[in-house]
């Protein structure tokens, strides 16, 4: 071994090993289409409707049914995890060692950030729908662009301290492009939906080009 | 003139450089095996014994030793008290390069 040890670079490179494969990236495209759609269905008017209907049928059995559905959520989100670990383990990080990512990836001062920015706007969101209650569209529309910023900017923080550049650009891409919902003119539940498609497609898009690059180096250069 | 010693408060179990690669190594991660050490770290298998051996008896990182399937597999993690060490050495190192006109 050399004398000189490249401190920032070791930690770096160990740290990114969990977003070599591109399997995070395609586990968290899920979970925004997931999340979208259940936001989405409960903001529509066909789900509001649903929603108030089995209400007045059957209090107890709704409430049942709902917490079904966010348990399903939580299932399927863990499930999937479990199973890249698996994957992993058993054959893309056979030959290199086995590690246990860190449980957050992202620093803590960039966290704190994200959740000011989104609280910001979430706070100028209420302002605004005080002043002019009847417009709640457009008050749950900055909700969910400053939720998409956020994530931006947490993707794009994320490529910074990794040097992943596929993160840098899905942060400004998919952080702009989910701040334009904003001043699109479209219901809350459309936002909701155009949010999770933007980010679930630009997380796909992500996981694909990484797993299509590790294919070709062969996984034993996965390093 | 500039002094290029290094500083003192230097921690010393952290400073020898087998043992500053395993320490740069776990802070990236919870846990990682001695396979994927010996690979990223490009110690050998004596080496790199002899450092985590030291780094756990200075309370620095915790080795867990159990089966995975019929092989034993040995697997370390910083411990509180060495994730703390090593940050403080990085800030410490940051600086001293800083100071001697380093990046």
């Amino acid at each position: 071994m050399q004398e000189y040890v490249d401190l920032d670079g070791l930690t770096r490179r160990t740290r990114r090993l969990e977003f070599e494969d591109g399997l995070n990236d395609l586990q968290n495209a899920l979970v925004f289409l997931l999340a979208g759609l259940m936001a989405a269905l409960f903001m529509s008017p066909f789900g509001i409707r649903l929603y108030v209907r089995a209400l007045q049928e059957n209090k107890e059995l709704t409430v049942i049914g709902l917490v079904g559905l966010f348990a399903l959520f939580v299932v399927i989100t863990f499930g999937v995890r479990r199973l890249i670990m698996r994957y992993r383990r058993e054959a893309l990080w056979k030959d290199l060692g086995q590690i246990e990512p860190l449980r957050w990836q992202v620093d803590r001062r960039i966290s704190v950030l994200a959740v000011a920015v989104w609280l910001i706007m979430f706070i100028a969101g209420m302002f605004f729908l005080s002043r002019d209650p009847m417009d709640l569209d457009a008050g749950m529309r900055l909700v969910i662009a400053s939720a998409g910023v956020a994530t931006g900017l947490i993707y794009f923080m994320l490529g910074q301290a990794l040097e992943l550049n596929r993160y840098r650009w899905l942060g400004l891409a998919a952080g702009l492009a989910s701040g334009l919902i904003v001043i699109a003119p479209v219901s809350a539940a459309a936002g909701w939906m155009g949010f999770s498609v933007i980010w679930a497609l630009g997380l796909t898009i992500s996981g694909i080009s990484a797993l299509r690059k590790i294919q070709s180096k062969g996984k034993q250069n996965l390093r | 003139m500039t002094d290029y010693s290094l500083p003192t408060k230097f921690d010393r179990m952290i400073h020898n450089p087998s043992r500053l690669a395993i320490m740069a190594v776990l802070a990236g991660c919870e846990s990682a095996d001695f396979t994927f050490l010996e690979q990223e770290t490009e110690l050998n298998k004596g080496t790199l014994s002899k450092g985590l051996t030291a780094l756990e008896e200075a309370g620095y990182i915790e080795i867990k030793k159990r089966f995975k399937g019929k092989f034993p597999n040995t697997s370390a993690s910083l411990t509180a008290a060495g994730r703390k060490a090593f940050k403080s050495y990085r800030r410490q190192y940051q600086a001293f390069l800083k100071s001697v006109g380093g990046s």
